[in-house]
C-alpha cells in the first residue's frame, strides 16, 4: 500500500481536496455573484449628453429631467456633460475622431449638425419625428430630402436687438431701424461709463454671427447658391467698414467679446443696446431687475439701403453617429425630452431664450404661465416676427442650398479674424476680405 | 571553458530580459506615437471623418511656407523667453528673500506654492476677472490712481495680450524655481560666506562670487525644463486669449490645435508639431554644447 503523502505538516490529501471543494463552492459563488452583476452591469446603457446651457437654473433642471427618466428607464444612465459654445465644433470632431462621440448634443448652433450630416456622421432621426408634433419650420430646418438628420432644440433668436428705452428717450431718440440711425444713437449714447453698443468683436463663435448678419444685411454673400466662394464682395467691405466705424462705442474688452460678455454688457447696463436671444431677459430678471421695464427688443439695425436680414435659429438637437453609439436609448431619452411636461421645465430654464419648437407645448397654458413671458409678451412676440423672417447660418437664404461646409466655415473662426483684422490690425477691409476669401475657399475644397 | 561560455550567454539571455520591459515601454510609449505623427504629417487627412490619402511631404511644404507657422514660431519665442525671465528672476529673489530668517517663514514658503498648486482654469478665470475691461480691479485701480482716463483693453489689443500673458505665466510658474533654487540654496556650506564676509566681500559679491556659481547647475536644469514646459504651453495661453488678437500670441501649439481641429488638417497639424519637435531638439542641443563648454571653461 502506497504511503499516504502529507501536503503539508498535517495535512492530509483527504483534507486539502476537501478544502480544495470548499473553497471552490465559494469561488464559485463569487464568480455566479459578480458575473450576475456584470450581466446587469452590461444591461445598462449609458447616454453620454453633451450640452451648451450650462447656466445654473438649467442645469438643475436638465438633472431634475434626467433623475425622472431615469428612475422610469432603469436600464439607461444619462451623463450630463457640459460644453462651451464655441469650443463644442472641435471638440465634437477630436470625439468622432476618437470614435467616441456622445450621443445626444443639445442647444449647438445650427452648423454644428450641417456639417456633422455633411459628413455623414448623424443618425437619421425621421421615426422620432413623427411621434413629436413639431413645428413644421423647425423640422425643415434640418431636414434634407427627407431625412431628419437633427431638430431644433429649441428657436433661439440670437439677433435680436435690446434697447434701453429709458437711455435712447433721454437723448430724444426712437429705437434705430437702419445703420445711420442706429450709429447716430450709440455715439449719442456713450457717456457717463456708459457704452452706445456691445458687439462681439473676439475671435470666437458669436463674432462669425454677426459677420453672417451684417455682409447679408449690406448686400453681400459668403457662399453662394451655386456654392462658389463670394466672401470679397461689397457687401463684405461695406459691412466690416461699419463695424470698424462704430467700434469705439462698444466697451474697450469688446475685441475679446463673445456670447457671455456681450450679454454681461448690456444685462450690467455698461451697454445701451445689445446683441442677444431672449436669455437677456431671463438675466435681467436674475441679476438687474431695476432694468426690467426699461428694455426692450427690436428688429437689428440694417443698411436703408440693404437687406432685411437676420440670423436666428434652432439650437440644434442630433444624435451622433458611431459605433459605440447607444442609439435606441438616445432616441428613447429624446422622446422623454420632447414630451410636454419635461420640455416645459426645459424651455421655462431659459424662458425666452428657448423658445418652444413643439406645438402642443407653445400653445399649452402651463407653457405661458411664467411672469417673465406674461411680463414681456411684447417682446416675445417681436422675437418670434425676427425669427420668421430671418435664415439659418447652413440655408442662410431660400436660394441657397444647404451649406454643410458652413460648419467648417464657421469652426475656423475665419470671418471673426477678418473682423479682427480690420478692427485690431487696421488692414483694409477689402485686404482683410481677400484673406478670407482665400480662406474660405480652401475650407470649401477640403 | 565551454563552462564559462554557458555562463556568458546565460548572463546575456537574462540580460536582455531584464532589458525588454523597459524596450516595450519605450517602444510603446514614445516610439509608436512619434511614429505614428511622422505617418500622420505625410499624409492628407480630415480629422472629423479620418479620411486620408497619403501626400509625402507636401503638409512640410506648406506649412514652411505660409507666414502663420513663422509668426507663431516668433510668437512661441517671445512668450517663451518672456515668461522665462520672469519666473527666474523672480524665483530666484524670492528664493533669496526666503533664505533668510523672517518671522512667518515656514508659512510663507508654504504660502509662495499657491500659484503653482492652482489649477489653470481657475487661475485664468481670477485673472480674467481682474483684467476685464468694465469690472477688472487692475483697471479700478489704475483709474482711481489717476494713471488712465479710461479702462484698458488688456486682453484684445497687441502687445497687452502678450504682455498680460507673460504675467501670469510668470506668476504661475515661478514657485516651481523658488522650490528648486531655496533647495539649493540650503546646501551651500555656510562657511564660505563667513570666509567671504572676514575677506570684506560686500552682499553684492557674496551673491554674484558664491550664490550664482553654486545656484549654476539647478539653473541650468531649471532653464531646460521650464524652457521645454513653456514652448509647449496650450492651455493658458487658449484660455486667456484664445490666440488672439487676430493670431498675435497665437503660438506653435495653439496653431497645432487649431489646424488640427477647428480646420480639421490632421495630417498638416502633425508636420507643424514635428517642425515644433525639430526646433525644440535645436535648441536642446545648443543648450548642451553651450552648457559644455561653459563647464571645461
Amino acid at each position: 500500500m502506497a504511503e499516504t503523502k502529507q501536503a503539508g505538516p498535517g495535512w492530509s490529501r483527504r483534507k486539502v481536496l476537501k478544502g480544495l471543494g470548499v473553497g471552490g463552492l465559494a469561488a464559485g459563488a463569487t464568480i455566479g455573484s459578480s458575473v450576475n452583476n456584470f450581466a446587469i452591469g452590461q444591461s445598462q446603457r449609458t447616454v453620454r449628453i453633451w450640452t451648451t446651457q450650462s447656466a445654473p437654473d438649467q442645469v438643475k433642471i436638465y438633472r431634475d429631467m434626467i433623475s425622472e427618466f431615469e428612475a422610469k428607464n432603469p436600464r439607461i444612465k444619462i451623463a450630463l456633460e457640459l460644453v462651451s459654445n464655441d469650443d463644442i465644433y472641435p471638440k465634437l470632431a477630436a470625439a468622432h475622431a476618437a470614435g467616441q462621440p456622445p450621443e445626444i448634443c443639445s442647444n449647438t448652433n445650427t452648423a454644428v449638425p450641417g456639417a456633422l450630416y455633411g459628413n455623414k456622421l448623424l443618425e437619421p432621426l425621421n421615426d422620432v419625428a413623427k411621434e413629436i408634433d413639431f413645428t413644421p419650420e423647425s423640422l425643415a430646418a434640418f431636414n434634407d430630402g427627407g431625412e431628419q438628420f437633427a431638430f431644433g432644440a429649441a428657436l433661439t433668436v440670437i439677433t435680436t436687438m435690446w434697447v434701453r428705452t429709458d437711455l435712447l428717450a433721454a437723448e430724444g431718440l426712437s429705437v434705430p431701424k437702419h445703420w445711420d440711425e442706429y450709429t447716430a444713437a450709440i455715439k449719442a449714447m456713450t457717456k457717463n461709463g456708459v457704452y452706445g453698443t456691445a458687439l462681439p468683436y473676439g475671435k470666437g463663435a458669436f463674432a462669425n454671427r454677426i459677420m453672417d448678419m451684417f455682409i447679408r444685411q449690406a448686400g453681400g454673400d459668403i457662399v453662394a447658391p451655386d456654392m462658389s466662394v463670394v466672401f470679397d464682395n461689397p457687401g463684405t467691405h461695406r459691412a466690416l467698414e461699419f463695424l470698424k466705424e462704430i467700434r469705439p462705442y462698444s466697451p474697450p474688452g469688446a475685441n475679446n467679446y463673445s456670447f457671455g460678455e456681450t450679454l454681461n454688457a448690456f444685462v450690467t447696463g455698461a451697454s445701451a443696446i445689445g446683441i442677444y436671444s431672449g436669455r437677456t431677459l431671463v438675466n435681467i430678471w436674475a441679476q438687474n431687475p431695476g432694468l426690467k421695464d426699461k428694455v426692450k427688443a427690436a428688429f437689428y439695425a440694417y443698411p436703408r439701403d440693404g437687406q432685411r436680414y437676420w440670423c436666428s435659429g434652432y439650437d440644434a438637437y442630433f444624435i451622433n453617429k458611431g459605433s459605440r453609439v447607444n442609439v435606441d436609448e438616445a432616441k428613447e431619452f429624446t422622446r422623454f425630452h420632447y414630451s410636454p411636461g419635461p420640455y416645459t421645465k426645459f424651455v421655462h430654464g431659459a424662458v425666452g431664450h428657448n423658445l418652444p419648437v413643439v406645438k402642443s407645448v407653445a400653445a399649452s397654458p402651463i407653457y405661458q404661465d411664467h411672469p417673465i413671458l406674461k411680463a414681456h409678451q411684447a417682446d416675445i412676440d417681436t422675437m418670434m416676427a425676427i425669427a420668421s423672417e430671418a435664415h439659418i447660418n447652413i440655408k442662410p437664404t431660400a436660394r441657397h442650398p444647404f451649406i454643410y461646409k458652413m460648419g467648417d466655415i464657421y469652426g475656423s473662426n475665419v470671418m471673426a479674424e477678418v473682423l479682427q483684422r480690420v478692427v485690431v490690425n487696421g488692414e483694409t477691409p477689402k485686404a482683410a476680405a481677400a484673406w478670407g476669401q482665400d480662406r474660405i475657399a480652401q475650407i470649401m475644397k477640403g | 571553458m565551454k563552462v564559462a561560455t554557458d555562463l556568458e550567454s546565460r548572463d546575456r539571455r537574462l540580460g536582455i530580459l531584464l532589458l525588454l520591459p523597459a524596450v516595450v515601454l519605450f517602444a510603446l510609449l514614445i516610439l509608436y506615437p512619434f511614429g505614428n505623427s511622422l505617418w500622420l504629417s505625410f499624409n492628407r487627412i480630415n480629422t472629423m471623418t479620418l479620411a486620408s490619402s497619403f501626400t509625402g511631404l507636401s503638409n512640410y511644404r506648406e506649412v514652411l511656407s505660409s507666414p502663420e507657422f513663422w509668426q507663431s514660431l516668433v510668437t512661441t519665442m517671445v512668450w517663451t523667453v518672456g515668461s522665462l525671465v520672469l519666473q527666474v528672476g523672480l524665483g530666484v529673489a524670492v528664493a533669496l528673500m526666503l533664505h533668510q530668517n523672517l518671522w512667518f517663514r515656514s508659512l510663507a514658503r508654504g504660502l509662495i506654492l499657491f500659484p503653482y498648486l492652482l489649477p489653470m482654469v481657475v487661475a485664468v478665470l481670477v485673472w480674467k476677472w481682474l483684467f476685464n475691461d468694465l469690472y477688472g480691479v487692475i483697471n479700478h485701480l489704475l483709474m482711481s490712481a489717476g494713471i488712465i482716463a479710461m479702462p484698458v483693453d488688456w486682453l484684445g489689443s497687441m502687445p497687452n495680450a502678450m504682455i498680460a500673458i507673460i504675467l501670469i505665466g510668470g506668476w504661475k510658474y515661478f514657485p516651481f524655481v523658488v522650490l528648486a533654487v531655496l533647495a539649493r540654496l540650503q546646501t551651500i556650506p555656510e562657511q564660505l560666506y563667513e570666509a567671504a564676509r572676514v575677506d570684506g566681500a560686500s552682499a553684492f559679491a557674496r551673491f554674484f562670487d558664491i550664490t550664482l556659481p553654486q545656484l549654476r547647475n539647478v539653473l541650468a536644469i531649471i532653464v531646460l525644463l521650464r524652457a521645454i514646459w513653456d514652448f509647449k504651453e496650450f492651455d493658458l495661453i487658449y484660455m486667456m486669449t484664445g490666440g488672439g488678437p487676430v493670431s498675435s500670441t497665437e503660438t506653435l501649439p495653439l496653431l497645432v490645435y487649431k489646424q488640427a481641429f477647428p480646420l480639421m488638417q490632421m495630417g498638416k497639424a502633425a508636420a507643424t508639431a514635428m517642425l515644433m519637435m525639430a526646433v525644440m531638439s535645436l535648441f536642446m542641443v545648443v543648450y548642451f554644447r553651450a552648457r559644455r563648454r561653459f563647464e571645461d571653461a
